[in-house]
């Protein structure tokens, strides 16, 4: 349970670094702010996809 | 590009079935070849390249038309001339080349693709090192610079080049994992580069988009605007385009080096697969990463530096950099590790640890000189044009030999360890080719397409007079 939870955070955290763009490009968030949220969304996504892909490689 | 650097170059990066045909259990399916040519081909190299070519001044149609039908003929040459003889005869390109070449022949054509292989990996050190530089302020290197122009660049680049040498020799599987962690969000990253710089340009020029046709207006009169290229650098036309995104991974496909990939294929059209890479890293990702290079020419005329660091920088932050430094430490490291197997069948006494750390070294020295990542596009047409001549030697050994009367596998049969027909028709058309572009009668980018078929016929009159004298 732990893993599928960890494994939608990563998938998630992919969606908002892309969506941040789209919003950027919507004019609905400052450019400041992808700034910040991509770094975030990346730092979410390499912890949280190396936890599940290292578990995926050693099954 | 290629990414091109992961890509199983020798006879030892793979492990598996070198010397004898791939069995059927061991083939792979379809997805498994659109996942790997993805992942492969959304690389460090994009970086340079996307931008070399707004500093080509291609024009908006000729950049997206030449992109679109290039990769294109890339795809279809993966499907129609790799793949086929791939699935046939399922051997590695090396030993399908010694077969037909000889051993001698081969170990020369190993030192060939390890030389290109280590100049590739500097010139990625050269693209991690511009992240550095957005951090520590050192001066970087213009468009136009050979030399290192700075001491901190200089810093810069030895030491990420010790740390990838360093890597590469000692934790190839480390960097691989990071790689395959990496790959789905640096696709995603490029794509954000694309979009965040998009809107920049409507934000500068003022631009509101009502249309599809409002946004060609603005690629066509604020983004590739055409005209006169930078100082220095060639004009790039719709033909140049085509050519290079066709020819970039020549080595690869009319060169025959993915024999290697697809022997596991179970079919010959797998090599559509192709196009995942070929759309999403060498269309996608050069036409993002060439959005930065002109937002930032827009903004700032004078400034015509390529860095990738600062650019991305500009576009989405700290993420970029990491972007940057990723993109390029993942390229550099297997390119490096392929160079030291390469090497290292040539010198079997040295081990791969050594030898890879000695071409580590190397490669950071050249990465200090700026003129190879900024002259890339040149680098690559000729990397094609110097192995592009074996994969005409493969082809016309498997499809056309015996139709002359010739022997197919030469070597083989003959037990020699160096065959002279396709060794001499080698040596020709590199020169005839290098003449031709050194004298300026034919650009590199084109050269090539003449020299492949200079090449076929060359080995096959070679090989009429060397069977025959032989026998």
């Amino acid at each position: 349970m732990t893993k599928i939870i960890i494994q939608v955070i990563s998938w998630l955290s992919l969606a908002v670094l892309i969506l941040l763009p789209i919003c950027f490009l919507a004019g609905k968030v400052s450019h400041s702010q992808i700034k910040t949220g991509m770094l975030m969304m990346t730092a979410v996504w390499f912890i949280t996809a190396s936890l599940w892909m290292r578990d995926r490689k050693n099954t | 590009m290629t990414d091109d650097a992961s890509k199983t170059t020798d006879e030892g990066a793979g492990g598996e079935y070198e010397r004898q045909p791939v069995p059927d259990k061991a083939l792979l399916g379809f997805k498994s070849f659109v996942g790997m040519f993805a992942g492969e081909h959304t690389a460090g190299t994009e970086l340079m390249i996307g931008p070399l070519f707004v500093a080509a001044g291609v024009s908006a149609f000729d950049f997206l038309m030449g992109l679109l039908v290039g990769n294109l003929l890339a795809v279809l040459s993966w499907t129609l001339f790799c793949a086929p003889i791939a699935t046939r005869a399922r051997l590695t390109m090396y030993y399908q080349l010694e077969k037909i070449c000889g051993r001698n022949l081969v170990t020369i054509y190993n030192l060939a693709n390890g030389v290109m292989f280590t100049i590739l990996a500097g010139a990625m050190i050269t693209v991690a090192a511009t992240a550095f530089g957005v951090w520590f302020k050192f001066r970087m290197p213009g468009l136009g610079d050979l030399y290192p122009n700075s001491l901190g660049w200089i810093i810069a680049v030895l030491g990420v080049g010790v740390f990838v040498a360093i890597v590469a020799a000692a934790g190839y599987r480390t960097v691989a994992n990071i790689a395959n962690l990496a790959a789905p969000w640096m696709v995603l990253m490029f794509l954000a580069f694309g979009i965040v710089t998009f809107k920049q340009f409507l934000d500068a020029t003022q631009t509101s988009v009502h249309s599809l046709s409002d946004v060609w207006t603005m690629c066509k009169t604020a983004i590739w605007k055409g005209g006169q290229p930078l100082e220095g650098r060639t004009k790039f036309t719709f033909w140049h385009v085509m050519f290079f995104a066709w020819f970039c991974n020549m080595a690869w496909h009319i060169g025959m080096s993915d024999l290697s990939i697809f022997r596991y294929a179970k079919k010959s059209w797998y090599g559509i697969a192709s196009g995942a890479g070929m759309y999403l890293g060498h269309f996608l990702a050069w036409i993002c990463a060439s959005l930065l290079y002109a937002y930032q020419i827009h903004q700032n005329p004078q400034n015509t530096d390529v860095l990738p660091g600062p650019m991305t920088y500009q576009a989405v932050g700290v993420a970029g950099l990491i972007c940057v430094i990723l993109a390029s430490w993942t390229t550099a490291n297997p390119t490096l590790y392929r160079a030291g197997l390469a090497f290292q069948a040539i010198m079997p006494t040295f081990s791969r640890f050594r030898v890879t750390l000695v071409l580590g070294l190397i490669a950071a020295v050249a990465g200090m000189f700026p003129a190879v990542a900024m002259k890339l596009l040149d680098f690559v047409a000729m990397w094609g044009m110097v192995l592009m001549p074996m994969g005409a030697v493969i082809f016309v050994d498997f499809w056309l030999m015996r139709k002359f009367g010739l022997q197919s596998n030469y070597a083989e049969l003959s037990c020699t360890v160096f065959n002279w027909a396709a060794g001499l028709a080698w040596l020709i058309t590199m020169s005839v080719c290098g003449w031709l572009v050194w004298t300026g009668r034919i650009e590199i980018y084109f050269v090539s397409l003449p020299g492949w078929f200079v090449m076929a016929i060359l080995y096959i009159l070679f090989s009429r007079l060397y069977q025959k004298r032989m026998a």
